[in-house]
Formats: C-alpha cells, structure tokens, sequence
C-alpha cells in the first residue's frame, strides 16, 4: 500500500507544473557539509565539581542537512503517504492538540502560498517520522548549530538577522524559504522559523534541578549545563533556552525542522 | 435435518467458536493515543528476550532510564524503586512491574544488565532491564520526557525520572529526582493498585 502510494505521489509529481517540481526537489535537496570543529555554546560543569569549565571544542564528521526547512507542500507528501501522521489521527503522545494547527484538513494545508512555506505546529516525534521516511535524521544540534556557525563566515550577520527576527511579531506565520544561502549552501537556519534538533532536550537538565526540592546534585546524572560559553552571544542563548525549554510532543507556530543524514 | 440436529450443530459450531476464542491470544486492545504502547520500538532484556512496550501491558509498571556503569545518580534511582518494591505488601507486590531502560545501547549487554541485576539484588520474577539501539532509547527518553545527553567521561548526563504506568502503557504519575523516600509514588502505586481490583 504505501508502495503504491509512494508511486502514486511519484506520478502526480512528474504531472504537476514546474512550480511543484521544484518544491518536491525538496526530498533531494540535501547539502554536504564537511567535517569540521564545533564548540558547544554551554559551559559544562564536571561531576562531583563546582567548577565550570570551557566547553571543548568537538569534531563534527562530514554530513548531509536539508538546504531549508520542510515546507508544507513537503509535509502534505509525508501525510500522504503516511495516514497515521494526519492531524485527525495523531496520537496525544506524539503531538500535542494543536497540531498542525494552520492546516485546514488532513490533506489541505490551507492557503495556495503556504506551498514554499516551513510547515510550522509539528512535534519532535512527526518531526522525526518524516525524516526516518526518507532514510534520513533530525539533525543533532551539534550538526545545526555548526552549520548555522558556516566555518566562522558571517557571524555578524547571523546575529544581526537573528536579533531582528526576535524583534519580528509572529503573527502571520514564517514567510516562504528560499534566503540567502551561507557557504556551505544552507539557507534560512535563522530569519523564518525555530527548528527541532534530535537531541533538543541534552541541555534541559538545568531546568530539571530547580524541580527537585532544591538538591541539584541528585537531579542529573554527571554533570549539568552551568552557563553559557560567550554571554555577549544572545541569538545563540535563545536558541538553547528556547530547545531546553521544549517536550517532543510540543508544538508552535514558529518551530519547524529540516532533516540531516549520512555523509555525504 | 431435524430441528433438534440443527440446534445441536449450532451448538457445536458456538462451543468449538468459544474454544478457539479461548485458545487464541486475548484480543489486543488498541492502545489510547497517550499510551506508550504507541511506540513499536523492540528491546533486548537481561535474559537476550526480544520485547516490546507491550510487553508492559496489563499491571501497573514503574519505569526509569539509566545506565549499568552510572555511579551516581542511577544508583539512586534504582534505590528508589527498590524502596517502593520494599514498602509494598507481600500481596501487591507481585502486581507492578519494574523496568530499567538502558541509555546505554554499546556497552549494556544483555549479560551486563544481568549482572547489574545480580549485583543490586534485583528480584527478577518482577524486574527487568532493558537495551535498545540509540533512536528507540531517544524516542522513548522524550516520551518519559527523561533530557540525556552523553557526556566526555564516556557516560551520559540524564535527569533521575521515575514514571509509574498503569496498565494500559498511560503515564499516571513521575518523581522527578530522587528522594529518600518515594512516599507519593508510592501512595500512587497503590491507588492504581487499588483502582485495578
């Protein structure tokens, strides 16, 4: 069956105007990037210490990420093809009730212009379904903040379009991808919607103390996030309070996701 | 035939259907969308047996997540249960499930968690530890909202989350971080208990 609506998709892909082509192109649209350094943005406090040291730099291997967000018309062929992802059948452990919250159907996701659009309202876990269909992973965070990083090009400009999107009410929704493309080739990280990481909640453990009558230590196995690394990095400590601060069955109108696999 | 042939047909066509209902497995009941049945992930025990969530089905279960070569807080969180499993009646006791899901897919062996088992004098008529590959422990860590991460020492950063399913894979109730004493999981274990008779 989903073979057959897999070829059925197919087809009705090759019929439709160039328009959709280039948004199914989408599926393909993974970018390489190569191996390289990252260094984590929290300070990490040691076991059994008070001390918190710099974080040290980690070596990302070589990987393919999604040149943009999923958008809806990318979502619509997940849906499609996978019915148990449909917002009238989703599963309250898997997404909370405002699911795709913007789409007028199960198949319909509402106005024509919404096509190009990041799909926006999706939980971690149909987050992660619709990249595990297409072989592929949520990127981890190590992997996205390292592209967002672009091997250190245009770092002013990241945190200037950053503070401006902060700045920007939400109202109307992300507007369509397609910003400009950094120097490995990856567009809209920042400007147009929060993304989903796989590992989104490695540094929600801070949080997780202040729930524990007050014993931090017997909160967290090893040791927990004790600060941030660069204080003057304000785009990149929303980014991680904002990640922390997420449950996989979470969603919003401002958080989407791309997906990342393999090397390349 | 006769009336009388025809109702003793009948009757042997219901008693060999009622038979079969019988022997057959009992009926799946489709788990609610909150359930973590939901989840199809497989797992390997202690004992090398091949598990699903399911598995789970039908008593009460107290689960947690951890690793065998965690020495700080996961010991804590295995005292913890131990000390709900300590404070239940003789009776109850062999009602509720305990399980130990492992963060650690590499170096958790079957064998491992058996001797982890051994090591803590862990009952396992009632107890039973768990390893799984790195996206089933991922998805099951953000369905018990359980944040982890590995960490430098060849280990993982996790939060000490106890969660008490009922019996039908629902999560009815966490601890998070550990405690002295479990009082409210344990009033909570018996209320379910309580609720199921």
């Amino acid at each position: 069956m989903r073979a057959a609506a897999g070829f059925t998709l197919a087809i009705l892909a090759m019929a439709q105007p160039p328009a959709a082509v280039a948004a199914g192109a989408e599926h393909g649209g993974l970018v390489p990037l190569p191996a390289g350094l990252y260094t984590p943005f929290q300070l990490v406090k040691a076991a059994n210490s008070g001390q918190s040291a710099a974080p040290a730099p980690k070596t990302v291997a070589a990987f393919n990420m999604d040149g943009e967000p999923v958008t809806n018309a990318g979502y619509l062929a997940f849906v499609t093809a996978h019915p148990e992802w449909r917002k009238s059948r989703i599963k309250t452990l898997f997404a909370d009730d405002r699911y795709l919250r913007r789409w007028s159907a199960d198949l319909d996701f509402g106005a024509a212009e919404a096509r190009d659009r990041p799909v926006t309202d999706v939980s971690w876990f149909a987050a992660r379904a619709y990249c595990n269909a297409r072989g592929l992973d949520l990127p981890t965070t190590a992997q996205w903040e390292y592209a967002l990083a672009d091997g250190g090009r245009g770092e002013a400009r990241v945190r200037a379009r950053s503070l401006e999107w902060f700045s920007e009410p939400n109202g109307s929704g992300p507007g369509p991808i397609g910003g400009p493309a950094n120097g490995y080739g990856v567009r809209d990280l920042v400007g147009l919607v929060w993304e989903w990481t796989d590992d989104f909640n490695a540094y929600a453990m801070t949080a997780e103390s202040r729930d524990s009558n007050g014993k931090d230590a017997a909160a967290v196995c090893g040791g927990a996030a004790a600060g941030v690394a660069d204080p003057t990095d304000y785009p990149a400590f929303m980014r991680y309070a904002m990640r922390a601060s997420l449950k996989a069955h979470y969603t919003a109108d401002n958080l989407g996701f791309r997906c990342a696999g393999g090397a390349p | 035939m006769t009336l009388r042939a025809f109702v003793s047909a009948v009757a042997a066509l219901i008693a060999l259907g009622a038979a079969f209902a019988l022997a057959g497995p009992p009926p799946a009941i489709e788990p609610s969308g909150a359930s973590l049945f939901n989840i199809e992930s497989k797992w390997t025990t202690q004992d090398g047996a091949t598990v699903a969530l399911t598995h789970f089905a039908g008593r009460p279960a107290i689960v947690a997540m951890g690793y065998t070569t965690c020495k700080d807080i996961c010991p804590a969180i295995v005292a913890d249960m131990m000390w709900v499993e300590k404070h239940m009646t003789p009776g109850t006791v062999g009602k509720v499930r305990f399980a130990f899901f492992s963060f650690d897919s590499e170096a958790d062996t079957p064998e491992r968690l058996k001797l982890y088992a051994e090591s803590h004098g862990l009952d396992l008529d009632r107890w039973m530890l768990l390893r799984a590959d790195d996206a089933a422990v991922r998805e099951l860590a953000a369905a018990l909202d359980v944040p982890f991460r590995p960490n430098d020492q060849s280990g993982f950063d996790h939060a000490a989350v106890i969660s008490l399913l009922n019996d039908r894979g629902e999560i009815v109730f966490q601890q998070r971080g550990t405690r002295a004493s479990s009082e409210d999981l344990l009033a909570k274990v018996r209320e379910l208990l309580l609720r199921s008779e």
